[in-house]
């Protein structure tokens, strides 16, 4: 037994491109629909764990999709933005504290989330190294992007501009890293955290640029009208906020106008968290309250489907790959006639060749299982992220 | 073996033909004595490999009795055969019929690893390293067969046929493809082994010059009766 098991070991090594041939064939026809199966479980039960997390959200109308992914998952283009007000509307009804989200900026890759710092504290994200943003304009950093960056605290970040040609749009604000987060093994991990009102400063809304009522500013000043001072475009705006230039930095307008793309409302207990979702769904003005976990069930229940369809559609491919082996290893035999009337010669029974036959395809079989379970297994560890970039994106 | 007290062949009216052939064998009186060493000639299609797949078990006699080494090989059945042919004939064939994805050494004992008889022993492996360096190809055990001359080929050939110390050799046409000097090589090697462990040889050939190294040349085309008559 062992001798046939070695002859059939040593044929396919011989034939080695034919022999990985089919075991990558084979491997691809099992490793695809089972990592398709642990990739959409897995990324269900960490979308819908997150979304679990956070029981109510509120956000301008639209898509709550695309409300769920970007104040969720940080992933997703902006969705409509609603005013700050609203926190404080949430706030003076005493049913939730609100925890302001503004998600629209990025720093490379990593989204910008300006938010307050009940953030932390909802999210469970504890600080690994320094502390947490006291001041405007500093930034703490999620546990991947100070790896992937090499970012340590007194390093900075860089905002992105939201276009190469938004000239006179949102400047590229350089920001201290202050603390670095734990890892949470979330989508925390990749964002950077600063106060709402740094992403204003991102925006626009608010600045900082030299005194104007300083005497070597008076060659800028275009026109005076009581306090209001105009001046030309040389004044100095400064793109980072430091000690000494932080008075400086002011806003223009309403601060309640001003946007936000969501709010987390956590509700003081289950009759809170009713009432609230009551009052928004009677509210008529632009603000919608959803629940994430509905949202994304919806969006897994559709993930499934297809998941079924894609299922069907590699296993009839997988009917076609078994029928394609079988005919290799038939005609194989045939092209092997004489080896098998000199194996019958020397001594070996119908028995032993069937056998030898039959162990080839057994070891392709055997070692595609193994690769197709190996692969499967490194799919379980670190697939999840990719899929997740790929369904989220 | 205890088979050696009796004649190395013995025929009686031994008579065998292809189902879809119209080739007959009809053998009416054939004996080989013990320790013989024969040469069978005659022209391509008589039935001289048919004869020696008769004797090795291998082809099943429609008709007449045939004794190899005291066993009756026309009664068994195909597994009895198979055993038998293991276990008391080596073979060699005129296209050598090695695999090419084993080595020198895995060739030589392939009976060894087809046939699940025998175990593969330290003694076995060793046997199958003392033939090979008699064969002059001891320091090739682990090269590839396709990497061999023809007449190494060939050597590798019959150390496999000899790996189990065999009382028959049966070689059918073992010189077939070599040149001159591989012919003298190979037959020697047949020729003394048989002459050393008391075997008998039985070889298929159509090379009238190793004629005399036999101790006795059969004509199957006047031992055919059915070819004969033909």
């Amino acid at each position: 037994m062992n001798g046939v098991f070695y002859l059939a070991w040593r044929y396919l090594v011989w034939h080695r491109w034919k022999s990985l041939t089919l075991t990558a064939a084979i491997t691809l026809v099992m490793f695809v629909p089972a990592a398709i199966q642990v990739l959409i479980d897995q990324t269900a039960e960490q979308l819908g764990a997150r979304a679990a997390r956070t029981p109510l959200l509120i956000g301008a109308r639209g898509s709550p999709l695309e409300l769920t992914l970007n104040s969720l998952y940080l992933q997703s283009a902006p969705p409509a933005s609603l005013p700050y007000a609203e926190v404080d509307v949430i706030r003076q009804q005493g049913l939730a504290t609100p925890i302001p989200l503004y998600v629209r900026f990025k720093s490379r890759n990593a989204a910008i989330v300006g938010t307050s710092l009940a953030y932390f504290d909802y999210r469970g994200l504890g600080i690994a190294s320094g502390r947490v943003m006291a001041v405007l304009g500093e930034a703490v950093i999620g546990a991947n992007v100070a790896r992937s960056r090499n970012l340590s605290v007194g390093d900075y970040v860089l905002s992105s501009p939201e276009s190469a040609f938004d000239i006179a749009g949102v400047y590229p604000l350089k920001m201290p890293v202050v603390g670095i987060l734990a890892p949470g093994f979330s989508a925390d991990d990749d964002a950077v955290f600063v106060d709402v009102k740094t992403t204003w400063v991102i925006e626009g809304l608010g600045h900082g640029h030299q005194d104007l009522a300083a005497p070597e500013a008076a060659r800028t000043i275009l026109k005076r009208d009581g306090n209001n001072i105009v001046a030309n475009a040389s004044v100095v705006e400064y793109n980072e906020i430091t000690e000494a230039n932080r008075d400086s930095f002011h806003f223009h307008g309403d601060n309640n106008r001003r946007p936000l793309t969501a709010i987390i409302p956590i509700a003081k207990d289950n009759k809170s968290a009713v009432i609230l979702a009551g009052r928004y769904q009677a509210r008529d003005d632009g603000v919608q309250l959803i629940s994430p976990s509905r949202v994304m069930n919806e969006l897994m229940a559709t993930i499934f489907t297809v998941r079924q369809y894609v299922v069907a559609a590699l296993s009839l491919v997988g009917v076609a790959t078994a029928l394609v082996v079988i005919l290799v290893f038939l005609l194989s035999l045939r092209l092997r006639q004489n080896e098998m009337k000199t194996l019958r010669y020397i001594g070996g029974g119908r028995w032993h060749l069937a056998l030898l036959a039959g162990a080839e395809v057994l070891m392709v079989v055997a070692i595609a299982v193994l690769l197709a379970a190996l692969l499967t297994w490194l799919t379980e560890r670190w697939g999840t992220p990719l899929v997740q970039a790929l369904i989220v994106s | 073996m205890s088979h050696l007290a009796a004649p190395l062949v013995e025929a009686v009216n031994l008579s065998f033909a292809y189902d879809l052939d119209s080739f007959r064998l009809r053998l009416p009186s054939l004996s080989i004595a013990e320790r013989e060493t024969v040469a069978i000639v005659g022209p391509s299609g008589c039935g001289k490999t048919t004869l020696l797949h008769l004797i090795a078990g291998i082809l099943q006699a429609q008709a007449g009795q045939l004794q190899v080494l005291g066993a009756e090989v026309s009664a068994m059945s195909d597994a009895q055969a198979r055993e038998f042919r293991l276990q008391n004939i080596g073979m060699v064939f005129q296209s050598f019929e090695l695999l090419d994805y084993l080595s020198v050494l895995d060739n030589i004992l392939l009976p060894v690893r087809i046939g699940g008889a025998v175990s593969l022993s330290e003694p076995i492996r060793e046997r199958a390293r003392q033939l090979a360096r008699q064969m002059g190809i001891g320091d090739k055990l682990a090269r590839p067969i396709s990497r061999l001359s023809q007449g190494e080929r060939q050597r590798v050939a019959v150390a496999r046929a000899l790996l189990l110390r065999p009382p028959l050799l049966l070689a059918d046409e073992p010189t077939g493809n070599l040149d001159p000097s591989n012919k003298d090589k190979v037959l020697s090697l047949l020729l003394d082994y048989a002459e050393q462990e008391q075997s008998g040889l039985i070889t298929v050939t159509h090379d009238s010059t190793l004629l005399d190294r036999f101790s006795r040349v059969l004509d199957f085309s006047t031992l055919n009766r059915a070819e004969a008559a033909a």
